[in-house]
This record gives structure tokens, sequence and C-alpha cells, in this order.
């Protein structure tokens, strides 16, 4: 690196291209990976269905999970109706919760 | 014992997979192995004027799948260097013309006659480079430091995992370490850490690649040439021996000329 190049990344502060470069490619590839999986959605969406049913009654048929950009980073959105929450069912997990402590 | 067939791939063309599939073979070969390199990107003939032997081609592997010829009267033996071998693809036919269970076979015969079968794949991922995976055991994934080139080798890994090879290595080739000094460009960790691959080499950029193949010949064999070196060290690593992969270190000359910006 020359002594203009030090110079004048210290005045702009800009970050040298290939911290952008993996940035760009971390992102990217976690997308590529996870729509080239669909399967591997299908298998989160099961478990994730299954733990929250042992909390409150939730509908499996309408629950959607996907993939998105929110600014620069990428999330996993899950929706997940729920039919209902029985009391029992919540009284059932604070004991377990207690009992766990 | 049957010879180890391997598989040179990378997604995205021009990332200098053929240069690779010719030195590292060279270098084995240059070990004392016998080698044989085939071409498997049917239609797009490349490896036989990387390697200089265009012009000594009669049959090729088309020829040999469909049964117009014996495999030993299509293989082409180098002018140069001992043990090494090349099966020509063919120019003139299209890539349908031969399915993956007859490469499979080709490779199963080159392997009784073969210490090495290396196979030059076509750039893509389709039908081609399932032809060429298909006879293989081991992959190696070749990559430039570029974001477009990471990205389809990375594709290219997962179809290598989903596939039945045993194993896939990673090389990264034309790295510039001026560049590379400078932040300008991903190094070997950057993109070993984004692939999670095993890393098998780090080839420099050296404009003696170009030049010996303008000319037909094979930077391996030069002793000056730093791609050269690597290539011949990539292929010691193959072949069983522990080379360490070093960081090229850069001379005080060189960090002299860098800090006064008169690289060049």
């Amino acid at each position: 690196m020359s002594l203009v190049d030090i110079i004048a990344r210290i005045i702009k502060r800009e970050e040298p291209s290939k911290e952008k470069a993996k940035k760009r490619l971390k992102l990217v590839l976690m997308q590529d990976r996870a729509v080239l999986a669909p399967e591997i959605l299908g298998l989160i969406k099961d478990e994730v269905i299954g733990v929250i049913s042992k909390y409150v009654d939730v509908e499996g048929e309408g629950t959607e999970l996907s993939i998105e950009s929110i600014g620069d980073a990428y999330a996993l959105i899950a929706s997940i109706p729920i039919r209902e929450v029985k009391r029992a069912v919540v009284k059932e997990a604070m004991m377990r919760a207690r009992r766990g402590q | 014992m049957p010879g180890r067939v391997m598989v040179i791939t990378s997604g995205k063309g021009g990332v200098g997979k053929t240069t690779a599939v010719a030195n590292i073979g060279a270098g084995l070969a240059l070990r004392g192995k016998r080698v044989v390199l085939v071409d498997a990107d049917i239609g797009l003939r490349n490896l036989d004027v990387v390697l200089g032997l265009e012009n000594r081609i009669v049959y090729d592997l088309v020829d040999v799948v469909e049964g117009t010829c014996r495999l030993k009267q299509a293989l082409v033996k180098d002018k140069r260097i001992q043990e090494l071998y090349l099966l020509p693809a063919s120019q003139s036919r299209m890539k349908d013309a031969v399915r993956p269970e007859q490469m499979r076979a080709l490779c199963e015969e080159l392997r009784k006659d073969f210490d090495y079968v290396i196979v030059d794949s076509p750039a893509g991922i389709e039908r081609g480079f399932q032809n060429a995976i298909a006879g293989a055991d081991e992959a190696i994934v070749i990559t430039t430091p570029d974001v477009s080139a990471v990205r389809d080798a990375d594709r290219v890994i997962g179809l290598l995992e989903a596939s039945s090879l045993s194993s896939h290595k990673l090389v990264i080739n034309r790295v510039r370490m001026d560049m590379v000094r400078k932040g300008e460009m991903l190094d070997q960790e950057d993109v070993v850490e984004i692939l999670a691959i095993e890393l098998l080499g780090v080839v420099p950029e050296d404009e003696k690649v170009v030049i010996s193949t303008n000319k037909g010949e094979l930077v391996v064999t030069e002793s000056g040439s730093a791609a050269g070196k690597e290539f011949m060290r990539i292929a010691r690593r193959i072949d069983g021996e522990e080379v360490p992969i070093e960081e090229e270190r850069e001379g005080f000359m060189d960090w002299l000329k860098g800090i006064f910006g008169r690289r060049g």
C-alpha cells in the first residue's frame, strides 16, 4: 500500500473493498443456500411448530417460514397462526418452567 | 492398484481450470506417475492447445465412447513429459453425445492403466458437469478470489456434497499478493472461511502462464514461475506429501516499492 493510499483511506475512512466483498458474499450465499434447500426450511418449520405447540395451540397448516432481507441483513421470518391459548396448557408450561429452575 | 480419478471443476468459466488440469497433471507425471488428462468439455475442446498437443489428435472421447476406435488409439502422448497422456474432447459434437454412465465406464477403464485420471470439467452445472463428475471419486474446485467465482464455487461444492464423491478440496487461483496486502482482494483465509472447504493450494497471478500457454508449454516445467512452483507443490500434496501452504512473503524490496507506490 502506498503512502498516498494510506492517507487517502484515513481521510475518507473507507473500508478496504475486500471487506465489502466478504460481507456481500456471506449474505448472498446465505440466501443461495437457503433458497436451494426448501426441504431444510420445511424441516425447520416442522420443528418450530413442534416446540411452539407445547405452549400454544397453533395452526400448523397456515404456518409460513421465509428468509427475507431487512436492510443489509437476512432474517428468518415465521408466521404462525395461533388457534387458541388454553389455560391448562399455560398452567402446565409454567409448572414445567418452575420445575426446570 | 487402480488409479485415482479426480475431477477439476469450478462452476464459473475463465478461472483457470484447464491450466490447472494441465499443470497439476504434468506435475504428477514429472514425479514419475502415469497420468491421463481427460477433456470432458465436449464441443469446446481446449486442453489440447494448452498442452501444445493440438496437431496430434486423431480420435477423441466421443469416438471411444461410441466404439469408433479403441481407447488406446485415442490417447495422445505428451511430447516432453514421459507418462503424460491426453484423451481429447470432441470439437464437432455436442455434450449430450456422452452419458454419465459412459463416462463412469471410461474412467474405470482408464484407472486400470494409470495412477491418476484427471478430468477437466466444463464450466456450468449442467450435463457436461454431471458427465465430468460421474466417474470421479475426488474433486478439486478452482476459484479466483472474486465474488462471482466464489459464489459459483459454493454452488458447485453444494452439488459435489450431494453426489457420491469422497472428497473435495479448493485451489484459489490468480491471487494478486499486492492487492491482498492493500485489502483490495479476498485472501485465502477469507475464501476458506466463506466456502468452508479444505484448501489444497493458492496459486499467484503470474504472467508467465499466459506466455507459456501462447507457446503450448507448461508453466510447471519452468523454474522461474511462481504459479508453476505452486502447481508443483499442489501435485506433491495430491501425491501424499506434506507440503505446507504458505502465504507468499514479500521481500524487502517489494515492501519498499509498495511504500513508494512504484509497483508494477
